[in-house]
C-alpha cells in the first residue's frame, strides 16, 4: 500500500512539474463552463439542475482524458526508465494502480475546481443536491475508465500519440455502444441477446443511470469491470514486453 | 528462448480473454441481484411507505401483467430505457410485497397470444411508425378483480409509483366502502 502511494506521489508530482496537469485543468473547466452556460443555457433553461453540466462530460472526457492518460506508460518506454521502475522493490501491480490512481487525482482535482457551477445553481435555486453528488460520482467513474483504457493503450506503445488516438478510439466505441447507429448495424445480422449485450456495454447507458440520482450496484460494477480489465490487461502487456 | 517467448504472449492473450468472459459473467450475475442508493431529494426511486402498506395489507396472490414490446430496431431508445426501469420498479414491487406480487412479462408481437391477451386486458398500442404498434402497458388482476393502465407514458414517470399502488389497492379491495350523506333536504 505504501508502496502505491510513494508512486502515485511521484507521478502527481511529475504531472504538476511539467505544463500538462494545469493544461488539462483549464481547458477542462473552460470547456466544461463554455459547454455548459453558451451552449446548454444553463441559465435560460430556469431549472435548478446540473444536467447541462454532466451531459458533456462523456464527451470533454473522451478528448482530454486521453490526453492526460497517453504518457502514464509511453514516457516510461521512450526515455527507458520501464526498466528501472520494474527493478525496484515494487511489484509491477503497484506500479500500475500507483500511476492509475495518480492520473484519476489529477483528474479529480479537475472535477472538484468545477464547484462554482454548484454554488450558482444553489444560489439561484433549490436544486436536488444528491442527484448532483451522483452526477460526480458518476463522472469520477466515467473519467476513471476511460484513464484505465488509456493506461492499457500507453503500454503497448512508446508513441505517446499513437496511444491518444487508440485509446481515443476505444472509449469513443464503449460510447457508441448503445447508440442507435451501431446498435442499427448489428440488429440486421446479430441475435438480440448480442445486441442486447453490446449496449449494455456502453458507457452512456451505465452513466445516464447514475445521472438520474441512483446509485446502482449494477452501474458501479461496470465502471469498476472496466477499470479492473484495462488495468489487469496493461499489466499483461507490460509482463509481455519484459518477457521479450 | 524463442518458444517461451511464444508461449508467454500466447498464453497471456488467453489469459486477457478469460479475465473478460470472467468480468462479463460477473456483471451478468450481478445483475439478478442488484441493490440501489437513492440520493433523490424526494427518494424518487424507493418505494414510499404508502405504497410498503399497501403492500403489506395484501393477503391473496395479485398477477401483474406486463406488456413490453421487444422489437430491438422498431422501439425508440427512450421508450427502451423507461422499459427497463418500469420492469426495476415492478421487480421492487415484487420484493416489497414477499412474493405476493407476481410478475408476468409479455411481449406482444402481431398474431401471438400475448397480443390477443393484451388486447382483452385493454392494453392500446402507440403506433410509431404507420405498421408497427409498440406495447408498453401494465395489467393487475387479483382474482376476479383487473385494473389496468393502457400506456405508460415516459411523462408520467414521476407518478408511476402512484399509479400503480392505486391499482393493486382498488383491485385489493373487493369491498368499497359505502358513503352516507346526510343532508336536512328531503
Amino acid at each position: 500500500m505504501n508502496n502505491i502511494l510513494t508512486i502515485a506521489k511521484r507521478e502527481v508530482r511529475g504531472y504538476f512539474s511539467s505544463p500538462v496537469a494545469f493544461v488539462f485543468i483549464v481547458i477542462f473547466l473552460l470547456l466544461s463552463g463554455f459547454f455548459t452556460f453558451m451552449v446548454a443555457s444553463l441559465f435560460e433553461r430556469g431549472e435548478a439542475n446540473l444536467i447541462p453540466f454532466f451531459a458533456w462530460h462523456p464527451w470533454l472526457y473522451l478528448f482530454l482524458v486521453p490526453a492526460v492518460g497517453m504518457r502514464m506508460w509511453s514516457e516510461e518506454r521512450r526515455l527507458g526508465t520501464m526498466e528501472l521502475l520494474l527493478t525496484m522493490p515494487i511489484t509491477p501491480w503497484q506500479a500500475i494502480v500507483g500511476k492509475f490512481l495518480a492520473s484519476w487525482l489529477v483528474v479529480a482535482i479537475a472535477l472538484v475546481l468545477t464547484f462554482p457551477v454548484v454554488i450558482t445553481v444553489n444560489y439561484l435555486g433549490h436544486p436536488d443536491n444528491g442527484v448532483i453528488f451522483a452526477g460526480y460520482i458518476g463522472s469520477l467513474l466515467m473519467a476513471g475508465a476511460y484513464l484505465a483504457i488509456t493506461a492499457m493503450t500507453s503500454a503497448m506503445t512508446r508513441n505517446q500519440v499513437v496511444s491518444f488516438i487508440v485509446s481515443v478510439m476505444l472509449a469513443l466505441f464503449l460510447i457508441l455502444a448503445g447508440f442507435p447507429p451501431v446498435t442499427n448495424m448489428l440488429v440486421s445480422w446479430a441475435p438480440p441477446w448480442l445486441v442486447e449485450s453490446v449496449s449494455a456495454f456502453s458507457v452512456m447507458t451505465h452513466f445516464e443511470s447514475i445521472q438520474k440520482g441512483v446509485l446502482d450496484s449494477r452501474d458501479i460494477l461496470y465502471f469498476l469491470s472496466v477499470i479492473g480489465f484495462s488495468l489487469f490487461t496493461t499489466g499483461v502487456i507490460i509482463r509481455a514486453h519484459r518477457a521479450g | 528462448m524463442k518458444k517461451k517467448g511464444l508461449e508467454t504472449s500466447l498464453y497471456s492473450v488467453v489469459g486477457v480473454a478469460a479475465v473478460f468472459v470472467i468480468i462479463v459473467a460477473v456483471n451478468l450475475i450481478a445483475a439478478r441481484a442488484k441493490t440501489r442508493i437513492d440520493l433523490t431529494a424526494e427518494r424518487a426511486y424507493t418505494l414510499s411507505q404508502g405504497t410498503r402498506n399497501i403492500l403489506a395489507k395484501l393477503d391473496t396472490p395479485v398477477q401483474i401483467r406486463f406488456y413490453a414490446s421487444q422489437n430491438d430496431n422498431k422501439v425508440p431508445v427512450p421508450l427502451k430505457t423507461y422499459t427497463q426501469r418500469v420492469e426495476d420498479l415492478l421487480g421492487e414491487y415484487r420484493q416489497a410485497s414477499k412474493g405476493l406480487v407476481e410478475i408476468q412479462k409479455l411481449d406482444p408481437t402481431p398474431d401471438s397470444d400475448a397480443e390477443d391477451s393484451a388486447k382483452l386486458d385493454g392494453i392500446e398500442p402507440q403506433m410509431i411508425s404507420e405498421t408497427d404498434p409498440i406495447y408498453l402497458g401494465l395489467s393487475i388482476t387479483m382474482l376476479d378483480q383487473k385494473e389496468s393502465i393502457p400506456f405508460l407514458t415516459p411523462e408520467r414517470e414521476r407518478l408511476l409509483e402512484f399509479d400503480l399502488s392505486r391499482a393493486i389497492s382498488r383491485v385489493a379491495t373487493a369491498e368499497k366502502p359505502v358513503v352516507g350523506i346526510m343532508s336536512p333536504l328531503q
